[in-house]
Formats: structure tokens, C-alpha cells, sequence
């Protein structure tokens, strides 16, 4: 395989702002094939000006079509915009079906959005394991916002806050979900929270519980020095986007005032890395031959896990001493 | 039936006895050596198993009485049949759908099946009309006058209509998201031609809250579809009472792969939005339900299941007027059934197949004689589970099918010729609209079109501002682009069923 | 590289023109994740240009159109051609629907790969799939 010219080719692509060649690029991240981290390597240097956003809620919350009504919105204040739209992957086929375009149709033949469907591959917490790279990849194509929009989030898979610069957080009335939103740590999370479908009853109570919740934050962190704004939005009917957009630059504009711009694109990377190693170094110990013997003894229970994990690495470190 | 019902009760005494007698000293051996072809055998559509043997006890067992459960036809619950004399004193009406090209396309063929003895049409217009788009929108290349006939404006209709009217005395139009732009036109052009309003009958499908289930051709969101549907039906009850405003299309369901249950259950989910919607304009349901009552049904190849079907609709709609709505007239309590044979059950593989099982659906078809879940995708998803799994049932070869996966021929020869459009139709009629707003008085359809979205905004009823923009020939595509920039489009969850 | 490369096929469906007829895609769909592949949908009321448009900026292997409504013999010519314009001609181009048998020729010629009509079973459409699949990655390999 010519990993080289190919990938020189599409990371000049990518450079320019090639749709082709980004598609292409995010394709390779995603598969793992080796060509994608090649392009990476060679675009790295033009990332770091994109204002990634997140955009995660529990199901049913109409995260796509308030993502559809904030693209429009964004493209009104002429800002270029990727989307990476996150649908789960199933678990037993590994196949996928991928439907939040369908809600986005109106920007599809605008040159200036570029709409991605990414499968969530087996990868937990509401992201796809490459949306970190196909983030990137837009990055480095010159999108002024990277909008991510996750899979729909219980509990406390809230990934995305940990490569989003900014995180709006959606909830809606009615489904019970106003307790959920607080047991879930979403409340700890975001920058900017939004309730969509503000006509549906229960509006009110929801406004207060989130109100309430958003209080509490703010007191147990004196020095937190933006105030998460709670907006309120019916996206069915386009209204509300102005507000979360104008959120959206404030925050941006908070974070650029003092290092947290930079703060939050080198924590995104130093995450990035030690999810990398996690994985590269657990498939390399696990490719030794010991690793099999040591299995197979877990296996049939001749032995403890922790003291087999123990042994595996202590075998490592003493072939690398033996190496050095 | 006093006389017979005697007889009856008497041999059902010991006829479970009887019953377990045969089954253990004829059946039983038989099936020893004899086993049976199938296990179980099920009906097709719904799957429920099927006894080798009925009897009286299988009535008895479900304590079933005559009188309350079926009852004689004519007479509530009409299960029967709402006449009282079958079809022994008249038959059925017929009527057969067409639409293609243009106007004047339509106008031939309707007086050529007007020669043939029908005395009513229905009226299909092409996709770019029913979703809301004239001939020469972008969107719909390629598409004009192919499913049906080419409607962007009064003049079409005007072609169209060049008919004899003294033989046609019933015209039903399917146009579902536009209606009252599609109601308006037609208004038009029987003035236009002199039609006599009381001398003949109008029927608009204005069937919106089907399309948002299972069909899809919706153009706005949901409360502003059933909104245009009432502004439509108030519009006919109080203008034109001899019209009929509505039909409850379940046949849309049956090839969405709805099980009669569920045909059943979300046709009357969808008729109680209607009616809903229209009480709250004053009406009362002595007023609205007979209205309210037209229903079109499919049957499909599931012969006896189609006849239960039928049955069940009459009985089940007579309860609901009754016991929910309270209604008392005995038109309200009497549903209309049209029925038509299935589409779906149809195959382009050897077409010939189709006669004889339109013949057996038909046959059923004589013998057998509701919005918040809509926006919330109950109806798409329960129905994208079924249609998977009857899919497979298919290819898993438990349903068999003639042309299909089962007796079909390679590379075979279509005995019949297929209808072609000529291509040149959809230019011919994309440089008539643009010649039409070059010429006719834009001010004043400008206007015209400011007061359809004032109306769409405040709440007034939408036809009679149609109307008076229709009649300064604005086209069906700019008045249906009016009310989105009120109304917005509607974007469902799910696209696609059961996802 | 320590990690190995996986490629599920990726097929975009859609629906070409104004007919909103989804049993037939939807099954598809249903069918093709069953099988392991990911399947992006683009929804209704696709002009040959959206399709176009998503199919580069999704990269996907295949696009799959399912339509109904008659108009076949001129978008899908159209979507074959804009394909091409786009770079993106090596994608395998699938139509199904109610496509009448003597229309295959002429659509073929246009650049449409493969055409399922009614009743053709989703296995037949997996086999296929995965035939082509397996022989395209073995091409790129080579």
C-alpha cells in the first residue's frame, strides 16, 4: 500500500479544503487504516483554530434539528461549519444506521457545511472513536466551527466535554427528564444549557429545576468565572438559535479573553494521547506470547486476574530492561 | 333465525363430547399416517392459528349472542352491512382512479371512462402537486404529470374540466397537504364552467394525517396540517353540505404493512383527530360524524381476514360514535366503506397473475361488504417492525408468491405494453406556468398571496383567500410556498420506519 | 501500526424525487445493518444533486436509491453523471424500486451498476454487496 503519496495528497487536500479529500481523511481515521494517521501527522499544524462545540442531551431531546436550526443561524453570521453527527453502532452486527442528515437536508448543497455521519464503532460515552481525529480533519480544513453532535447520553457519558471548547447541554420538558439531567452530572458539565420544545407543558418546572440545579454549581465554585446561561428554544419552529448562538460567541470570546482557548485544545490533545498509548500499549502486551499462556490460565481459573495482569507487565518491563 | 336457533342449542348440548369423540377415534388416526403439511397453520395477516374444525361451540365457548354481537344488517352496530338488503337492490358504486400528463390528457381519458358507464371519477394529481410544487420547480424535474396529472394552475383544471357534466355527478380529488389550495381550484373551475354546486358531488380525500403515518406527502407540521383539514371540512359543511370534506385512508396502512388490528386501531385514532378538530368549530357530532365516516380500505390475497376486517370497521366505528361521541343519528352511526383491492399484492412479474387475484380481493371486498402519536412517531415505528418482519416471512419462503419467490420465470418476456409519458409533456407545461405569471396581473396575486399568509398567521380560514387568489390564476406552487413561510415544513424523527 | 484496519461498507440510501414511499428502503436499511454495514440515510425529496453532494461528503462505497415515482430515466442518468463530475464515479451506483425490465439497459449504459427490482430478496442485496466489498478492497490492496 502507498501510504505515502496517497496520504501526502489528501492532507494537501485537506489543507485546501477539499471535501473529497477531508471525507476521505475522516474515512481513514475511522477505519484504522494507517494512511489516516498519516494525514494527521502532516495536517496537525494547521489545527487549532476551529471552535469545536458539543451538542449532547438525552434521547429525545431534538438534538438534531436544534443542530439543523443552529447551522442556519451560524451560516446567517457567515461562519463555515462542520458537523460530525454521532449515531450508535450496533453491538452485535457492528452495523449502523445513520439518520441525523435526514434533519439537516437544507444544508446540503451548501458549500460551506459539510455534514459527516459517524457510526459509534464499539466506543462508549456518546462519541464515535474517531470523532477527536474528524474533528481535527475539519479543523485543519478551515471549518470555523466543529458542531459534534453525540448520541443520545444517560447517566454520565458525557465525553464530549473533554474535546469540546464549549458544550450545550439539551434538555426538554416533560419526559421525566428534569431529574434525570441532575442525577446524570450533565449539570456539571456543560457551558451553555438549552431546553428545546419550550411549548410542551412542563416547561415551568423544568426551568426551575434546571435554574435551581445551575445555582447550587454556581455556589460550590466560587471561582468559576462564566455563568452557564439557560436558554430557552423550539427548535421544530427555528426559534431560539439566535440566543444559543450568541451564547456560543460569548463563551468564545470568554475563553479566548483568558487561556482557555489554548488550555482546552492542549487538554483535548493530552487526552487524545493517553487514550492512544492505552490502547496501543494494551494491544502490544496482549500480541505477547505470555499473554496467551496467561490468559488461557485466567481462563480455566488457575489464576487470579490481578496477579496475571502483574506478572504480564512485570515480563515487559524486564524484555525492555533486557532491550535496553 | 328464532327457528333455526332452536335446532342449534340443542346439538351444542354434547357437542364437546362429540367434538373430542371425533378427534380421537377419526382424526387423530388419520393424522398418524396423514401428518399435517404445515405447523401451525396461522392466517396471513395476523398470524392467529387456525383449528382444523369450527362448531357452534367455538361460539358458545366465546359466549357469543347473536343479537348484540352481529345483529341484522341495516340495524346497528351494522356489522353486516349498513343497508338492510345486501347488495340485492343495488350494487356497489365503481369508480376507477386515473391521472397522467396534462390537463387535456385527463379530460380524454375521464370522457372516454365517462363513455364506459362510470358515472364518477377520482382525480390523481402527478408528486410535484401533491407535495406542494409547481412543473417548474427544480425540486420535481423529471417528475411532472407521471403519477398523475400536472396541476400548477386554474388553467389546468379549466383543461381539464372540458367535460360533459350532465353524466358526471361525482368527482373525488386526492391533493392531502395542499387541500385548500387544491379545493379553491376546483371551486374555480366548476364556476368557470357552470356547474351547478348542488347538482353535483365533490369529494376531497383531504387525508394529511395519513401521510404524516405511513405516506409521507405532508408538507407543514402536524397541528398545522390537521388545522388546513378543518379549515377545509368547516368550509364544506357550511358552503357545500351535499360535499363530502373527508376520507380516512386506512388503505395506506394495509401496504405499510399495518395488521388489520392496527389498520383498525390508527384509522379510528386518526378519525378521532378529525372529528376533534371540527367539534371545536361548532359543530356537533350529529353534524360532523356523518362527514367523518368515509373510509377507504384495502384488501389484500388474506381472503377472510379482509371480510373480518370489513365487519369489524362498521362495528367498531357504530361504538365509537355511540359510546365516545354520543352521537344518536343513524347516518352518524353509519360508517361508508370504500374498498379497493390492494396495490401492493400486485406484481410487475408476470402482470396477467393480477386479474385473478384482483378477482379474489374484490370478491372479499363485496362478501366483507390521531395526531399526538403521529408527532411522536408511535404509528411510523410500530409499522417499520412490521414491515420487516413480514418481509422476511416472505423471503423465508412461509408466504409464497407467484412471479416473485415462488414459480417465477428468468429473463421473462411482459405480455402487456407499459404507458409512457412523453417527455416532451413536462416542458410543454413547465413553459405554460412560466408563460402565465408573465402575463396575468402580479400585483394583484401578490396581494392575494400576502392575505393567504395573514390568514395562515391569524387563524382564518384558509379556502375563501384561496379562492380569490386562485381566481387571478396564482399558481398552486406559490400558494403552498405561502403558507410554509407561516407554517414552516415538517421534519419527523423518524424518515424512516422504525429506526 | 498496532491496530488493525476495519472497513465496514458504507452505502447511502436515498430517496430520489418527489414519491415518499419508504417500506422498500426501509427494509433495505433494516437489512444492510443486520449485516454489518453502516447505512447512512439522507431522508426524502432528494434532488440528484443532494445525493451527490452527501455521497462525496460521507465517502461512501455505495449509493443506493430506491425510487418509484417514474422519474428514473432521468435522475438517476443525472446522479450517475454528477458523480463522475465529482471524483466520486467509482462508487457503486444501486438503484431499486419500479423500474421496468426494459429500462435496465439504457440506465446500465448510464452509469447505474446494478438495478434490484421489486420482490429481489435482501440476501441476494447482502451477497452482492459483499462480493463487490470483499473484491474492491482486495483491488485496493493490490
Amino acid at each position: 500500500m502507498t501510504v505515502g503519496i496517497a496520504s501526502v495528497e489528501i492532507a494537501t487536500g485537506v489543507i485546501a479544503g477539499r471535501i473529497a479529500a477531508g471525507a476521505r481523511a475522516i474515512r481513514w481515521l475511522d477505519d484504522r487504516d494507517p494512511r489516516g494517521a498519516a494525514v494527521l501527522g502532516a495536517i496537525y499544524g494547521a489545527t487549532g483554530r476551529a471552535h469545536i462545540v458539543g451538542i449532547t442531551g438525552p434521547p429525545g431531546a431534538g438534538k438534531s434539528t436544534l443542530s439543523d436550526m443552529l447551522v442556519a443561524e451560524l451560516r446567517r453570521r457567515n461562519r463555515r461549519i462542520g458537523v460530525i453527527a454521532i449515531d450508535p453502532s450496533s453491538p452485535f452486527t457492528g452495523g449502523a444506521i445513520l439518520g441525523d442528515r435526514v434533519r439537516m437536508a437544507r444544508h446540503t448543497l451548501d458549500p460551506h457545511v459539510f455534514i459527516r455521519s459517524i457510526g459509534t464503532r464499539g466506543a462508549a460515552g456518546g462519541l464515535s472513536r474517531s470523532t477527536h481525529d474528524a474533528a481535527l480533519v475539519f479543523d485543519a480544513m478551515g471549518y470555523d466551527i466543529v458542531l459534534i453532535e453525540t448520541v443520545g447520553v444517560g447517566q454520565d457519558e458525557i465525553d464530549v466535554v473533554n474535546l469540546a471548547h464549549t458544550t450545550i447541554i439539551v434538555g426538554v420538558p416533560g419526559l421525566g427528564d428534569e431529574v434525570q439531567a441532575v442525577k446524570a452530572g450533565l449539570m456539571e458539565a456543560g457551558e451553555i444549557f438549552v431546553l428545546n420544545k419550550a411549548d410542551r407543558d412542563g416547561y415551568e418546572a423544568a426551568h426551575r429545576q434546571f435554574g435551581l440545579m445551575l445555582h447550587l454549581r454556581a455556589n460550590a465554585r466560587p471561582d468559576d468565572s462564566w455563568a452557564p446561561p439557560l436558554l430557552r428554544a423550539v427548535a421544530s419552529r427555528d426559534e431560539g438559535a439566535d440566543v444559543i448562538a450568541d451564547a456560543l460567541e460569548a463563551h468564545l470570546a470568554h475563553l479566548k479573553a483568558g487561556d482557555g482557548f489554548a488550555r482546552r485544545s492542549g487538554r483535548r490533545a493530552c487526552a487524545q494521547m493517553v487514550n492512544l498509548v492505552h490502547a496501543r500499549a494494551a494491544a502490544a502486551l496482549l500480541r505477547l506470547p505470555e499473554a496467551t499462556r496467561l490468559l488461557d490460565a485466567v481462563s480455566a481459573c488457575e489464576i487470579d486476574p490481578y496477579s496475571a495482569a502483574e506478572r504480564l507487565l512485570a515480563g515487559s518491563r524486564n524484555d525492555s530492561e533486557g532491550a535496553a | 333465525m328464532t327457528k333455526l336457533s332452536g335446532p342449534i342449542r340443542a346439538a351444542n348440548d354434547n357437542l364437546a363430547d362429540d367434538l373430542a369423540r371425533w378427534e380421537a377415534e377419526t382424526r387423530g388416526p388419520f393424522l398418524s399416517s396423514h401428518p399435517e403439511r404445515r405447523d401451525p397453520f396461522v392466517t396471513q395477516a395476523l398470524g392467529w392459528p387456525i383449528k382444523p374444525l369450527y362448531t357452534p361451540a367455538d361460539l358458545e365457548a366465546v359466549g357469543f349472542d347473536y343479537r348484540t354481537d352481529l345483529g341484522f344488517p341495516g340495524e346497528y352496530p351494522y356489522t353486516r352491512s349498513t343497508k338492510p338488503n345486501g347488495h340485492r337492490s343495488q350494487f356497489w358504486t365503481m369508480t376507477q382512479v386515473t391521472g397522467f400528463g396534462k390537463g387535456q390528457a385527463w379530460a380524454k381519458r375521464a370522457r372516454y371512462m365517462l363513455d364506459q358507464g362510470l358515472s364518477g371519477l377520482i382525480l390523481e394529481y402527478d408528486l410535484a402537486t401533491t407535495n406542494g410544487y409547481d412543473s417548474d420547480d427544480p425540486m420535481v424535474e423529471g417528475e411532472v404529470g407521471r403519477a398523475g396529472m400536472a396541476l400548477d394552475s386554474l388553467e389546468d383544471l379549466e383543461a381539464a374540466f372540458d367535460l360533459p357534466f350532465d353524466r358526471l355527478k361525482y368527482l373525488m380529488s386526492v391533493c392531502n397537504a395542499p387541500q385548500p389550495v387544491n379545493l379553491a381550484m376546483i371551486i374555480a373551475a366548476l364556476e368557470k364552467k357552470g356547474v351547478d354546486p348542488r347538482d353535483f358531488v365533490l369529494h376531497i380525500v383531504n387525508g394529511i394525517l395519513i401521510e404524516y403515518t405511513c405516506v409521507g406527502r405532508y408538507i407543514y407540521p402536524p397541528e398545522h396540517g390537521l388545522r388546513i383539514a378543518a379549515d377545509c371540512i368547516e368550509y364544506i359543511i357550511r358552503n357545500h353540505p351535499n360535499w363530502a370534506p373527508l376520507s380516512i385512508i386506512a388503505a395506506q396502512l394495509q401496504p405499510a404493512k399495518a395488521n388489520p388490528v392496527q389498520e383498525i386501531a390508527f384509522s379510528l385514532a386518526i378519525a378521532c383527530a378529525y372529528i376533534d378538530a371540527t367539534l371545536a368549530r361548532g359543530l356537533t357530532i350529529d353534524e360532523v360524524a356523518p362527514y367523518m365516516n368515509h373510509f377507504v380500505v384495502n384488501v389484500d390475497m388474506d381472503f377472510f381476514e379482509g371480510i373480518c376486517k370489513l365487519r369489524a370497521f362498521r362495528k367498531c366505528w357504530a361504538r365509537l360514535m355511540k359510546e365516545r361521541y354520543g352521537a344518536t343519528s343513524a347516518d352518524a352511526l353509519k360508517i361508508r366503506l370504500m374498498t379497493s383491492p390492494t396495490t401492493i399484492a400486485l406484481t410487475l412479474q408476470q402482470p396477467l397473475n393480477n386479474i385473478a387475484r384482483l378477482g379474489i380481493m374484490a370478491t372479499a371486498c363485496a362478501l366483507g361488504g390521531a395526531l399526538k402519536a403521529i408527532e411522536r412517531g408511535y404509528f411510523q415505528s410500530a409499522l417499520g417492525r412490521e414491515q420487516y418482519e413480514r418481509n422476511r416471512d416472505l423471503e423465508e419462503g412461509r408466504r409464497k408468491w407467484v412471479g416473485v419467490n415462488h414459480l417465477t420465470l428468468p429473463e421473462e418476456k411482459r405480455e402487456i405494453e407499459i404507458f409512457r409519458l412523453d417527455d416532451a409533456m413536462e416542458e410543454e407545461q413547465v413553459a405554460k406556468v412560466r408563460a402565465l405569471r408573465a402575463r396575468r396581473d402580479q400585483p394583484a396575486v401578490d396581494a392575494a398571496l400576502d392575505k393567504v399568509r395573514e390568514a395562515a398567521r391569524n387563524g382564518g380560514n384558509l379556502v375563501p383567500v384561496c379562492l380569490d387568489a386562485v381566481r387571478l390564476y396564482a399558481t398552486h406552487g406559490e400558494l403552498c410556498a405561502a403558507m410554509r413561510d407561516v407554517f414552516g415544513t415538517h421534519a419527523p424523527d423518524a424518515q424512516l420506519a422504525g429506526v | 501500526m498496532d491496530t488493525p484496519v476495519e472497513r465496514p461498507l458504507r452505502i447511502l440510501l436515498a430517496k430520489l424525487g418527489m414519491d415518499t414511499h419508504t417500506v422498500g428502503v426501509t427494509i433495505i436499511a433494516h437489512a444492510l445493518r443486520e449485516a454489518g454495514m453502516e447505512v447512512i440515510f439522507t431522508g426524502l425529496k432528494q434532488t440528484p444533486e443532494m445525493v451527490a453532494a452527501a455521497a462525496v461528503q460521507e465517502d461512501v462505497d455505495v449509493v443506493g436509491i430506491s425510487t418509484l415515482s417514474a422519474g428514473h430515466m432521468r435522475n438517476l442518468p443525472k446522479l450517475a453523471r454528477l458523480l463522475r463530475e465529482a471524483g466520486a464515479g467509482d462508487k457503486l451506483l444501486l438503484a431499486g424500486g419500479v423500474i421496468p425490465q426494459e429500462d435496465k439497459a439504457l440506465l446500465t449504459e448510464a452509469g447505474v451498476h446494478k438495478i434490484f427490482t421489486m420482490g429481489a430478496d435482501t440476501r441476494e442485496i447482502v451477497a452482492y454487496l459483499r462480493g463487490w466489498w470483499t473484491e474492491r478492497q482486495a483491488a485496493d490492496a493490490a
